[in-house]
């Protein structure tokens, strides 16, 4: 049950991600229906958070702590990717007022950032697990 | 070998303990860190647009207040655009105790594929402007050429890119410096570059409610009074006189201003202190509970030698070391909640915002640590006194 709590966290933060990339965390949506300089950036979070989300999942089903500690290391990877895609990997909007730099970037960056040190902790407590076995 | 002290041995053994008072420790930090940054921010704001506003009066056509008022165009970046002729600028000029008065054009570029950012675009007149020309030269010294913008800190194109605008390409050549008003967000241009702007949006087919020529349009004039005279009074008879105008003091609206930014100051302060209470009391209730959980853990440690000065230095350590622990966390997590979100509270509060200097920010971090740990520390000053008092043999035969 304790080995869980840490995929939980990762779920709910994914689950945020994902569902927050289309809504109230999206891109900027343009007057005329164009698409906006952030959308990319927008479908890339939406991406991302899912691949987090499936990663969670797979944690709930695997024991051996060597599986989980790859599982907390790919989980890192796509924090680290999530925290860079919006303005580094894709493009957002030109001016500090738009939704997307204003909302959507620092929430991107808060939210996986805090997944990527949920991997790290899980990681850890891995090779802990590992140790004591 | 001995890995760990007592106090850090005590402390891993009930990790829900531990975690509880961080937790909280964390809140007391986190409260004092932000809200000192918000305050500051907000007066930083304040003066830079008592500094950045230049201006006496600013007169503004009278449907500039149903459509985009003045106010919210300087302070929170609102775009927008209203005209008048341009013969009041002359009637101005005329008005008694108008030292200069120099004209300004507005217009707002769209959310939309003509444009590559929405952004308020302002076009001044280079040779009587006393507003914009200084804090345009701290950046560019020459005069701008036709099409030729500059930009506004927080409109992020660089000097060397174009904007368009309308379908124009307009070269970028000077970034300003910030001033945490709404003049961050907005471009500008010659008075030329802007009527060739208005021009294009027109000939695009936005109506912008010009009757004939562009040159004979202006949107706003800056005035600046001579020394002596009251600028409400020039105010008021610009305001008599002068049919279809708005004159407004901008000690009127600095004044405003001053007292939204202190309700909402008084109201973050009022927020942190009942925050304070509360933890305070929550601690103060956790370590009195500590007395009655830790009495036979201490007792024993009592009969083992411990002197009443060896354990209550034991007890201030642990609450020394839960309230650095959750002050650092604290401070970090203020950082994380406020600065990316800079745009977003600016935003929200409706008011000039101006992050404090880097030195600034520090010296609040390293108060709002001493003042977490100093506070943590206290709270458990008592129960050290009163658990170091334990008789050992009474509190293990009342425990048998």
């Amino acid at each position: 049950m304790r080995k869980n709590v840490l995929p939980v966290i990762l779920l709910i933060l994914a689950a945020v991600i994902a569902v927050g990339a289309v809504t109230f965390l999206g891109p900027c949506v343009h007057e005329d229906g164009s698409e906006a300089a952030c959308a990319k950036a927008g479908r890339a979070v939406l991406i991302d958070g899912c691949v987090l989300a499936a990663l969670a999942v797979l944690l709930f089903s695997f024991r051996k702590p060597a599986v989980r500690s790859v599982l907390f290391v790919i989980a890192l990877c796509a924090a680290v990717i999530g925290i860079l895609l919006p303005g580094t990997l894709f493009p957002v909007c030109k001016m500090d007022v738009m939704h997307c730099r204003m909302v959507m970037q620092p929430a991107m960056i808060a939210l996986f950032g805090v997944a990527g040190l949920i991997s790290i902790a899980g990681l850890v407590s891995e090779k802990v697990r590992s140790r004591k076995s | 070998m001995k890995r760990f002290s007592p106090v850090t041995r005590n402390l891993i053994r009930k990790p829900g303990r531990t975690v509880a008072l961080v937790l909280l420790t964390a809140l007391l930090a986190l409260s004092v860190f932000s809200g000192s940054i918000v305050i500051l921010s907000l007066r930083g704001g304040l003066n830079s647009l008592e500094n950045r506003l230049g201006a006496d009066v600013i007169v503004v056509p009278s449907t500039a207040k149903s459509k985009t008022n003045l106010e919210q165009m300087l302070l929170q970046g609102t775009t927008g655009y209203f005209y008048m002729n341009r013969e009041k600028l002359d009637k101005v000029r005329n008005t008694a105790g108008v030292e200069k008065a120099s004209p300004q054009l507005f217009l707002a570029s769209l959310r939309a594929s003509c444009c590559s950012v929405p952004v308020q675009v302002i076009g001044f007149d280079q040779e009587t402007d006393f507003t914009i020309r200084p804090w345009v030269a701290e950046s560019c010294s020459r005069t701008l050429a036709d099409k030729e913008l500059a930009v506004g800190c927080r409109v992020s194109a660089d000097v060397g890119e174009s904007i368009r605008i309308y379908g124009v390409n307009c070269p970028v050549v000077a970034r300003l410096a910030e001033t945490g008003t709404g003049l961050d967000t907005a471009v500008y241009c010659s008075q030329e570059t802007l009527q060739m702007l208005l021009d294009a949006a027109r000939d695009l087919g936005h109506d912008l409610k010009i009757s004939g020529s562009s040159e004979d349009v202006v949107s706003a004039i800056y005035i600046k009074v001579r020394d002596g005279v009251d600028p409400q009074k020039v105010a008021d008879d610009i305001n008599v006189h002068i049919r279809k105008v708005e004159a407004v003091s901008t000690k009127g609206m600095l004044t405003g201003v001053s007292d939204s930014l202190k309700a909402a100051s008084g109201t973050i302060t009022w927020l942190i202190a009942a925050l304070w209470i509360l933890a305070l009391v929550i601690l103060f209730i956790v370590f009195a509970m500590m007395v009655n959980e830790r009495r036979r853990e201490l007792a024993v440690y009592r009969l083992l030698g411990m002197s009443r000065k060896m354990l209550s230095s034991m007890i201030l350590k642990e609450a020394l070391l839960c309230s650095l622990a959750g002050a650092l966390c604290g401070v970090v997590l203020g950082a994380a909640l406020v600065f990316p979100f800079t745009t977003l509270i600016e935003h929200s509060l409706k008011l000039p915002y101006l992050t404090p200097a880097a030195g600034t920010i520090l010296l609040c971090a390293v108060l709002a640590l001493a003042v977490t740990v100093i506070s943590g520390s206290a709270a458990s000053m008592r129960t050290a006194r009163k658990l170091s008092r334990v008789d050992p043999g009474t509190t293990l035969r009342e425990g048998a």
